[in-house]
């Protein structure tokens, strides 16, 4: 979702120190060592993050031609969850437990009984369910340091930030105005952005707010 | 101080760059020129707005539909302390037009971007980027002059004052 085609909903962010020049082997290996794996249904892994194809999410193979288009670096930031909702598990367990009971001639399962029943339900219900598949897509220009990371929620961002920085050993720094200035992007001299630092927020008000409302 | 401090330190200059903006949209009457490649254009605030104070602890209020930044209402909401949080924004330069949200975090949302013309990826690609980099040249270079100003004597001198006088009047509808 994002750079090639789709919502133009995103958050900037400016990639510190330089690219190295063997990138495309350096970035190949671990772009692959991040990639995205599949969550195993037997497992109780509930979800999983890695890098896929933007153009296509469900391509996780990746080579270079996958993520390396002119000056940009693009991939997709794919989050699979494989979670049976509540209710849904609640009332198959109970149609096993049920189940048992008319097997058994029981009038009731114990609490270990009806544990060990929702736990297996659970991993049958994990096999037959498909995950949600969501992907975000990352630009990075790698002339400019430039990056859009097509969300602006502040979970997602900060889960990508950990993954970008683990795979390109590079430092990002969220684009707000204080790190627009500091990272050289607006032209300012050293001492104004020393000077920011020391600023108070301005006020648009004298005295209690609520006097002013009347009065306005 | 490390950078997070920083910026944390200096996250109330993103109201305040939005707030500015909407008083020099409003003297200025929307017509920009920064110079350079950028050269000159057109901004105005659309149908979009949200104005609050984190200082305050106050509620936000949403402006949705009409001409809000020209409003009696949003004014009133600068009186009382409130500064803008986000805004829809539209650009108009040469013959492309850009139309995003912008929040106080430099966060962008819903941005229309003039037509792609590429049909191949990588076409689409360059032009999206091309487009949404034009973008964000002109909000960085309205930025640079607000935080240029706001720390030079002038804000103190000039510029507050302008701007307090402009807060006191009424909007325009």
């Amino acid at each position: 979702m994002g750079a090639f085609q789709g919502s133009l909903t995103y958050r900037q962010f400016y990639v510190q120190g330089e690219v190295p020049r063997d990138f495309r082997d350096r970035f190949q290996e671990q772009i692959v060592a991040n990639a995205f794996h599949e969550i195993e249904p037997a497992s109780e892994e509930e979800r999983a993050v890695g890098w896929c194809n933007a153009r296509f999410a469900l391509d996780v193979e990746l080579h270079e031609g996958h993520w390396l288009f002119n000056d940009y670096v693009v991939l997709g930031l794919r989050i699979d969850t494989l979670k049976v909702p509540g209710p849904l598990l609640k009332l198959h367990a109970e149609r096993e437990a049920r189940r048992m009971m008319a097997e058994q001639g029981a009038d009731t399962l114990n609490r270990y009984q009806r544990a060990q029943v929702k736990e297996a339900v659970k991993q049958d219900l994990r096999k037959r369910m498909l995950p949600s598949i969501k992907s975000v897509d990352f630009a990075w220009s790698l002339s400019t340091g430039l990056l859009r990371f097509w969300s602006a929620n502040d979970k997602l961002c900060i889960e990508f930030q950990e993954l970008f920085e683990r795979t390109f050993e590079c430092p990002l720094g969220a684009d707000t105005p204080y790190t627009a200035a500091a990272f050289g992007r607006l032209g300012l001299p050293p001492e104004s952005v020393e000077q920011l630092a020391l600023l108070e927020p301005m006020m648009l008000i004298s005295g209690d707010p609520a006097e002013l409302v009347g009065g306005a | 101080m490390d950078l997070v401090d920083l910026i944390n330190r200096t996250r109330f200059l993103g109201p305040e760059f939005l707030t500015w903006l909407w008083y020099r949209v409003e003297v200025q009457q929307g017509v920009f020129d920064l110079g350079g490649e950028l050269g000159p254009f057109e901004l105005w605030f659309d149908d979009r707005l949200v104005v609050g104070s984190a200082t305050l602890g106050a509620q936000e209020n949403h402006f949705k539909g009409g001409h809000p930044a020209s409003s009696a209402e949003a004014r009133t909401a600068l009186r009382i302390g409130k500064l803008a949080n986000q805004a829809r924004l539209r650009i108009v330069r040469a013959s492309a037009e850009w139309s995003f949200i912008l929040k106080d975090d430099l966060s962008v949302a819903g941005v229309k971007i003039p037509a792609v013309l590429g049909r191949e990826d990588e076409e689409q690609l360059d032009e999206r980027m091309l487009l949404l980099d034009q973008l964000d040249a002109m909000v960085k270079g309205l930025l640079a002059q607000f935080l240029a100003l706001r720390v030079s004597p002038e804000w103190t001198t000039d510029e507050l004052p302008a701007l307090l006088a402009w807060v006191r009047t009424d909007g325009l509808s």
